[in-house]
């Protein structure tokens, strides 16, 4: 019954009271959103903590959506919050430029670079090298398909800004797999 | 990096997705020829766009949706508040040794050892069995009566309406007869009129033939 209705009615239905709508929305996103989580957090605990704190705050917030802009980019702003609020209560002493994950062995695993990355555990390990900042243009941009202008919008950025954390994000991976040839020093 | 590089750089992601019109791209490609650190960055974002399409999206481990979002129904809250509060009002009675007594004359004593012999009890249980089939045996005699009641008020409704049916038959019928009765009266006098004129005709003629009669005699006299 609610797999042909589009994201406005199922949306107005579920301010209305319906569940079953809500329920709905919630299926045809978690997976996107799940997703979402696991590449930017690189465990699927921490996603499964994401992806539920997202779905929460868009319920909450579901009347506060005036439609003025596509459901999944307004989904994807709150995922973006509610993406740095994880990390901070993760790390709160640091600041969200300096916010990276907790596993450190994954910057010196070998040979996961760029141009070797043949599954998502991989695509994870990636990821998880760059700063969250970095690691969000990328999602937004390679996963999600947003335009630069979108992802500006969503990060509170302006387009430039998003292409140049794009542009710091190919560098550090660019260093990252120099780092992992086989005649550099690794400390441990 | 030059300041052409800063340029050309912002459209390398464009021309990487195959978005930058036919001018635009010879314009950039012009520029990769020479330019080594954008070739690499550009190589990058092709790189970075190949390593993304090989992402396979994992499954959604199990969770209760409906428990994370909606709070228990509040007949099911309302219904834990009521054993709740059931189980402290038998708690009250029981402490305070408490008696309930019915019309009926049951009575239940809560708290105190109970003084009943099962004589008794098979004698208390054999009164309100008799009383409950007077009872029953009342209700039943009050609906028969109700269902004779209705019955005949049916039947005189049916005999009613039957009878109304018959009148306006027999209405029906003496209409009929009565037009009937006047169209045959009508047909008699046209027939009498008809007959009125053909004997006035067949007098016409037969004074007409006694007047050829005459004059043919007369002549024959006169011969």
């Amino acid at each position: 019954m609610f797999s042909r209705k589009t994201d406005e009615q199922l949306i107005k239905s579920a301010i209305d009271g319906s569940e079953r709508a809500w329920l709905a929305l919630v299926k045809r996103y978690e997976k996107r959103v799940y997703n979402y989580s696991l590449r930017m957090s690189g465990n699927s605990d921490d996603a499964m903590d994401i992806m539920q704190d997202v779905m929460i705050s868009v319920y909450r917030n579901l009347g506060n959506y005036r439609g003025d802009s596509v459901f999944v980019a307004w989904l994807f702003r709150i995922a973006s919050f509610r993406c740095i609020d994880h990390f901070r209560k993760k790390r709160f002493h640091q600041s969200i430029e300096d916010l990276e994950l907790m596993d450190e062995s994954a910057k010196y695993e070998p040979d996961i670079n760029l141009a070797k990355v043949q599954s998502h555990s991989d695509m994870s390990k990636l990821m998880s090298v760059l700063p969250l900042e970095q690691r969000q243009v990328v999602e937004l941009k390679y996963f999600q398909h947003f335009t630069f202008d979108e992802i500006g919008g969503q990060l509170g950025v302006s387009s430039n800004t998003a292409k140049t954390r794009l542009y710091a994000a190919l560098s550090k991976l660019k260093k990252q797999s120099l780092a992992d040839e086989p005649d550099t020093c690794h400390q441990s | 990096m030059t300041s052409d590089c800063n340029e050309y750089r912002n459209l390398l992601p464009e021309l990487a997705e195959g978005q930058l019109s036919v001018l635009q791209k010879q314009s950039v490609d012009q520029h990769l020829n020479h330019c080594d650190e954008c070739s690499e960055t550009l190589n990058q974002l092709w790189q970075m766009q190949a390593a993304a399409s090989r992402w396979e999206d994992q499954p959604v481990p199990h969770w209760n949706r409906r428990r994370a979002f909606f709070a228990e129904t509040s007949w099911l809250a309302n219904l834990q508040w009521v054993s709740s509060i059931a189980s402290v009002l038998v708690l009250v009675l029981v402490i305070t040794q408490a008696t309930v007594s019915t019309a009926d004359g049951l009575s239940i004593r809560f708290g105190e050892t109970s003084s009943v012999t099962e004589e008794t009890l098979t004698q208390v249980l054999t009164e309100l069995e008799l009383r409950q089939a007077e009872k029953i045996n009342q209700r039943v005699s009050n609906l028969s009566s109700q269902q004779v009641a209705s019955n005949q008020l049916l039947l005189r409704t049916i005999t009613e309406m039957n009878r109304e049916e018959r009148r306006e038959e027999l209405s029906t019928l003496i209409t009929a007869w009565d037009y009937a009765q006047v169209q045959r009266a009508q047909q008699t006098k046209q027939s009498i009129s008809l007959l009125l004129a053909s004997q006035l005709e067949d007098k016409r003629n037969i004074n007409q033939i006694n007047r050829l009669l005459r004059q043919a005699a007369v002549e024959g006299n006169n011969l």
